[in-house]
C-alpha cells in the first residue's frame, strides 16, 4: 500500500492511503477515534471515482505511532472475528 | 465480539456478530462484496457466432456466469505477462442448433473450475446456428466488476428489540404485524414475541397500540449478517477471506507507514 504523507507535525498529520476507498477507511477511523490521543479523525475522498482518500488526524502526542496502534487494534478485531467465526462454524457443523 | 452462527449451508448464511462496531461491519460487509476474489470470464474469442444475439451481449452473459473457484490453485496478481496456468483458464463452447446453450456447455481445461450452476442459458440457437467461442476466465475483484463478486445480497441489520411496557391483550398488534412474531398468551392475555430477529423495524405494531405500550428499536452494538453465495465460494469461507483482506490492509498500511 502507497501512503503519501501531504502534512505532518508534532500534533497533526494529512496522509493519502493510494488505491483505498471506504472499506479500510472507515474501518481505520474508528480504530483511531477509540484513541484518547486522538482530538480529529477523518478521510475525505474529493471525487468517488477518481481519487484517493486522504486521512486527517488531530492529536495530542506524536500522529505517526498512533497510526499504527490504531491499525494494530483493527488486526486484532479481525484475528478475533477469525477466531470466533471458525469456533462457531465448527460447533454447527 | 461474539459470533452466533444462526444458519449455514453451501450456498447461504446468516450469523450475529455481536460486540461490534457499525464501521467493523460495514468494512466486512464491503470485503465481502468487492474484495475476495472469484473466478470469471474475461476474454472472449468468438470463431463463429450464428446466433441471434450479437457478440458482445454473448460476451456479456458467459462474464456473468458464476465459476467454482479455487483459490489455492490461482492468483490474483500474477507476474507473467501473457496469462500462465496459475493465472487463468481457458474454455471451449461449440455448439450447433437446433439447441439452447446452457452454461455446461463449457468445456474447461481444469476440471475443478466449471460453472457454479449447470442450467443457465446463454442463447437459443434454430437449425443451422451455430456458436464457437474460446474465454478464458481470471481471478478478478468485485469493485472492479461484479461478475467478480462472490455473494449476492449481502447486507446487515442491527439487532431488534422489543419492549412490551403495558398491554390490555387487545391484539391489535398482532394483527398489524407483517412478520407475524407477535401472539396473545392465552393463560396472562398479554402480547409475547416469538422470533424477536425477525423483526423489520416496520413500527406498524407501535402506531396499532393505543396505549403506547410496545416499542420497536435496536441494539446498536449487535449485527445480523445475511448473505448468499453466487456458487463460486462456499458460503463459510467468504466472511473468514473478506477480513483476512481487511487484515492484510491494515498490515499494509503499518508497513507504508515506515
Amino acid at each position: 500500500m502507497e501512503i503519501n504523507i501531504l502534512e505532518k507535525s508534532d500534533k497533526e498529520i494529512k496522509v493519502e492511503v493510494v488505491g483505498e476507498d471506504h472499506t479500510f477507511m472507515n474501518a481505520l477511523k474508528a480504530a483511531l477515534l477509540e484513541d484518547k490521543r486522538v482530538n480529529v479523525a477523518t478521510y475525505d475522498i474529493e471525487f468517488p471515482t477518481i481519487s484517493d482518500p486522504v486521512l486527517h488526524v488531530m492529536t495530542t502526542s506524536k500522529p505517526i505511532p498512533i497510526l499504527k496502534a490504531a491499525a494494530k487494534r483493527l488486526i486484532k478485531q479481525c484475528d478475533k472475528f477469525s477466531d470466533k467465526f471458525g469456533k462457531s462454524i465448527e460447533e454447527k457443523q | 465480539m461474539e459470533i452466533e452462527i444462526l444458519e449455514v449451508d453451501d450456498r447461504e448464511g446468516r450469523f450475529m456478530l455481536s460486540g461490534s462496531t457499525a464501521a467493523f461491519s460495514n468494512g466486512l460487509r464491503r470485503g465481502m462484496m468487492a474484495e475476495v476474489p472469484t473466478m470469471a470470464i474475461d476474454d472472449v474469442n468468438i470463431y463463429e457466432n450464428g446466433s441471434v444475439l450479437f457478440d458482445e451481449q454473448i460476451a456479456l452473459r458467459l462474464g456473468l456466469i458464476p465459476l467454482v473457484t479455487d483459490l489455492d490453485s490461482y492468483v490474483l496478481n500474477c507476474d507473467c505477462e501473457e496469462g500462465c496456468t496459475s493465472c487463468q483458464v481457458s474454455m471451449t463452447l461449440n455448439v450447433e442448433g437446433p439447441a439452447v446453450v446452457y452454461s455446461s456447455d463449457l468445456v474447461s481445461s481444469d476440471p475443478n473450475i466449471i460453472p457454479a450452476e449447470d442450467k443457465i442459458p446463454i442463447v437459443e440457437l434454430k437449425s443451422g446456428q451455430k456458436l464457437y467461442v474460446e474465454v478464458v476466465a481470471r481471478l478478478g475483484l468485485g469493485k472492479n466488476h461484479a461478475k467478480w463478486q462472490p455473494v449476492v445480497a449481502c447486507g446487515y441489520k442491527n439487532k431488534p428489540v422489543i419492549t412490551i411496557t403495558e398491554c390490555d391483550g387487545c391484539g391489535e398488534c398482532v394483527e398489524v404485524c407483517p412478520k407475524g412474531i407477535l401472539s396473545i398468551d392465552e393463560s396472562t392475555n398479554k402480547v409475547t414475541v416469538s422470533d424477536e430477529i425477525e423483526c423489520s423495524l416496520c413500527k406498524l405494531c407501535e402506531k396499532a397500540c393505543y396505549l403506547d405500550g410496545i416499542h420497536a428499536g435496536s441494539k446498536e452494538d449487535v449485527f445480523i449478517f445475511r448473505y448468499e453465495s453466487d456458487g463460486s465460494l462456499p458460503a463459510d469461507k467468504i466472511p473468514l477471506l473478506a477480513v483476512k483482506q481487511l487484515r492484510e490492509k491494515a498490515e499494509q498500511f503499518i508497513e507504508g507507514l515506515k
